[in-house]
């Protein structure tokens, strides 16, 4: 029924007979061509052309207010959710545009992690996890019940709450509460996971196990991460981008930009000098 | 030295506030004590079973406040009903809305709304909400002969009223709304939830403890009415069937009900009615208030 | 598969059956306010229009419209001026004096005060004065109603001035009354300006308490002299021969332009002063 190859992706899971994105593969690249955001009439994004390959994890790293974050909201079309936000550029999903999809379409395939974790405080951990794939149609309790299980194993919790499923998600701490909130992205299988400062709330053991749980999933996913912490891009990045006034300045290999940056500005923010 | 007399003006200065709010909320118990006190002699005659008693009879000195407690609470139910769902639906369709001057324009509307006077929405129900559902139950069906011919009865009184509430119930509900916390209906987005869906998963659920305290508020606001209700309902205590027969409201009996003639029995009934409306408004006012933090309800939109 | 499609077709057609209902309700909800607008404004410029006419007994009518309305403006401004003086001071006591206990209470006693319908205020000034003269015992009975109306937002106001200037005034050693009145008076200024108007506005169209007063708004009785707009629209409503009366429409739009008037220029006041 779908071409796909077989690489990474578990073809047992519960939710393989609810994947129709027919002509996505597993762990897509995403492309950036000329993408330029504005919000109302002020210029936040000029021309970032990016390629993010499959399968690894690119950081975008930049002083506060460089546009990093209006970057990857555009990636899952959650920029344009924003009254007065405007965007222009092409920004490809295995080389199909994502503005030829639905928006909807678009954001399961493009899962996003917010800087301060938001799992529905009204509903149950076991809830918070299927509301996702609830969302999309799934209603069998016991596939329910199996992709919640899996998709908290992926998110390296199942462990900590499997006697609790049914406690409200607020019970848990906010470090925990953040690998909920990846276990309910993780539900719906996306091909892109992009993570916007997915630590910068949390406390350094928290963080410790982010960063172990992102080189784990880089495996079957595509990750784009947006941190303000340099060091951290340095430990889980595959390719680094530094951006600064919503420009990017300069991409690279992780090692290549911190070791040998070709701009003199990139050198100065990896070192240290400001930001 | 000054810096005594400073201290002696603060203190003076204190003190003529503290009487002032003395006064007012002195006012305000002067006003109940007064309703008891010029009731007292209904209550002493008739005791609770004012409340069921369904006859308003000079002629037999008998007074009871059923045929309006029936009247007040049909139109407040039609009000409720009309308000409450255009209202919270509107609210809802203002917070999605993403056209700004689309919803400056609306919101002025609905604030303009809530300005104009009840004498005014009288009028506008005899000139224009009457003979509307007189044409339109006319053509859905057979019709007292009475409505027919005046429009007045429950079913304008209550459309008027659901009007006037209206306003109130769509403010309450865009503030309860609008203090819904933001990263939640985002995560709802990110999930891929259709507009319809973010609402229903992200945003009902904070609202719904100001929504049900903007429907309380409604109800008092809307058992208070006298004037505008008291223009189209017909006037007449009695409790009919259908929802085109003439009725009477507690607020809206009020109005005529103190002519200046009659037997200081009768006098002291309407007083009982006057308590009994205090007593109903608060209650209502009350519960909303306990459901609805007090910023919530900005200065500019005070329904009334 | 095919259920697939169709689940995701079901979810927009939701969405979209979503946004209609929205569309609809807010239709319906703007609808009666453009009716009655057009309706009055209609019906009350062609009223107008007569009444500018040449004959005798309509410039009388007119200069019975023009004295209602100063009636109207004058009980309004001694209502006004009795009860914004003593409800910006209760307000200024219950946000700026009282500890927290007491300020509640106070608070709680105002707001359920404030939600009682304006027609008891009416009987409660009936029941206490039954021979005076119905301009003062009308101006007394708007006073009662719009007391606690007055001091409840006056508080809310000087509630939101932030605590911070506050602190700032009183850390610098000022006394709480130096404080309020140079800090949290002048910061409030236009906020309070603009609530106090739109009270102001509302209160100008009250009819109820005045209804009681003049023994149901007849023309007869110890009432003759006095009778503001709204009462005399609210007369000659329920007296008029047959309906629709002429002079009925002009009152009315003119007591419409009169209030909205003044929310007019409350909502000036706000914008020009942001």
């Amino acid at each position: 029924m779908l071409l796909r190859s077989t690489n990474n992706r578990e073809e047992n899971s519960p939710t393989a007979i609810f994947r129709d994105r027919g002509y996505l593969k597993v762990g897509e690249a995403l492309e950036t061509r000329s993408v330029s955001a504005r919000f109302n009439q002020q210029t936040i994004l000029r021309e970032v052309t990016l390629q993010i390959p499959a399968n690894q994890v690119t950081a975008i790293i930049g002083p506060p207010g460089c546009g990093k974050s209006t970057f990857i909201r555009c990636l899952n079309r959650l920029h344009e959710t924003t009254p007065g936000a405007t965007m222009s550029g092409e920004i490809l999903l295995g080389g199909h545009s994502i503005y030829d999809m639905d928006p909807t379409e678009v954001r399961r395939s493009v899962a996003m992690i917010f800087q301060r974790p938001n799992p529905f405080p009204t509903m149950s951990i076991f809830d918070n996890v299927a509301a996702g794939l609830r969302l999309h149609g799934l209603r069998n309790r016991a596939r329910l019940v199996e992709s919640a299980e899996q998709a908290l194993r992926r998110a390296a919790l199942w462990n900590e709450v499997k006697d609790r499923l049914h406690l409200y998600s607020s019970a848990l701490s906010l470090g925990q509460q953040q690998r909920l909130c990846i276990a309910r992205a993780l539900a719906i299988d996306p091909v892109v996971v992009l993570m916007d400062e997915p630590s910068s709330a949390l406390d350094p053991l928290s963080t410790l196990v982010i960063e172990e749980l992102i080189e784990d999933l880089k495996r079957q996913y595509t990750i784009v991460i947006v941190t303000h912490n340099v060091q951290q891009a340095a430990r889980v990045a595959d390719q680094t981008a530094f951006f600064l006034d919503g420009e990017m300045i300069e991409k690279g290999t992780t090692t290549a930009l911190f070791t040998t940056p070709q701009d003199k500005r990139t050198a100065d923010y990896v070192t240290g000098r400001f930001g | 030295m000054k810096r005594v007399s400073t201290q002696g003006w603060n203190g003076i200065f204190a003190s003529v506030l503290a009487v002032c709010v003395l006064v007012v909320i002195g006012a305000g118990i002067l006003d109940a004590a007064t309703l008891i006190i010029a009731a007292a002699p209904s209550i002493r005659e008739f005791g609770v079973s004012f409340l069921w008693i369904s006859a308003w009879n000079p002629i037999h000195h008998l007074y009871g406040a059923l045929p309006f407690l029936y009247g007040s609470l049909l139109t407040v139910s039609i009000a409720l009903l009309l308000a409450g769902v255009i209202g919270v639906t509107t609210a809802v369709a203002l917070t999605q809305i993403n056209v700004q001057w689309l919803r400056s324009v609306v919101s002025l509307l609905l604030e303009i709304l809530a300005v104009i006077p009840s004498v005014i929405y009288g009028i506008w129900a005899l000139l224009v909400v009457a003979p509307v559902l007189v044409r339109l139950s006319g053509r859905a069906g057979a019709v007292p002969g009475e409505f027919a011919a005046s429009g007045f009865g429950v079913l304008t009184a209550g459309v008027v009223l659901g009007v006037m509430v209206m306003p109130t119930v769509v403010a309450l509900t865009r503030e309860a709304i609008a203090s819904a916390p933001k990263d939640i209906a985002e995560a709802a987005i990110a999930l891929g939830a259709t507009r319809q869906e973010t609402v229903a998963l992200a945003v009902m659920p904070f609202a719904r403890k100001g929504i049900l305290g903007s429907l309380y508020l409604g109800l008092a606001r809307a058992f208070g009415e006298a004037v505008a209700v008291s223009l189209v309902i017909g006037n007449q205590p009695q409790i009919g069937g259908s929802l085109f027969a003439r009725a009477d409201s507690l607020a809206s009996m009020l109005a005529h009900a103190l002519t200046g003639v009659g037997s200081p029995l009768q006098t002291a009934a309407v007083y009982e009615i006057g308590l009994l409306l205090f007593l109903i408004t608060s209650v209502f006012y009350g519960l909303g208030r306990a459901y609805i933090a007090r910023d919530a309800i900005s200065p500019r939109l005070q329904p009334w | 598969m095919v259920t697939r499609i169709s689940y995701r077709t079901r979810r927009k057609v939701k969405n979209a059956l979503f946004v209609s209902i929205l569309t609809a309700m807010t239709c319906l909800a703007v609808l009666p306010l453009l009716s009655l607008l057009w309706s009055i404004g209609v019906h009350g410029i062609a009223a107008l229009a007569g009444l500018l006419g040449a004959s005798l007994s309509r410039r009388t009518a007119g200069a019975l419209l023009v004295k209602a309305l100063v009636q109207s403006l004058l009980t309004m401004a001694a209502a006004a001026a009795l009860s914004v003086p003593l409800g910006v001071a209760a307000a200024i006591y219950s946000s700026q004096y009282a500890g927290l206990r007491a300020g509640r209470m106070i608070r709680f006693a105002i707001d359920i005060q404030s939600g009682s319908p304006s027609i008891l205020a009416g009987m409660v000034l009936f029941a206490l004065l039954p021979r005076t003269s119905p301009l003062l015992a009308g101006v007394l009975a708007l006073v009662l109603y719009m007391l606690p109306v007055v001091a409840r937002t006056a508080d809310q106001v000087l509630a939101a001035v932030p605590v911070a200037y506050i602190e700032g005034s009183l850390a610098l050693g000022a006394s709480r009354f130096q404080t309020i009145f140079a800090t949290v008076l002048p910061t409030s200024r236009t906020s309070l300006i603009t609530a106090l108007l739109f009270v102001i506005a509302r209160m100008a169209g009250e009819t109820a308490p005045l209804l009681i007063i003049l023994d149901g708004g007849t023309t007869s009785g110890g009432g003759a002299g006095f009778q503001p707009l709204p009462l005399r629209l609210y007369s000659d409503l329920t007296q008029g021969g047959s309906f629709p009366h002429q002079v009925v429409y002009a009152e009315a739009l003119l007591l419409l332009v009169v209030i909205v008037a003044v929310y007019g220029l409350a909502r000036w006041i706000d914008r020009s002063h942001r």
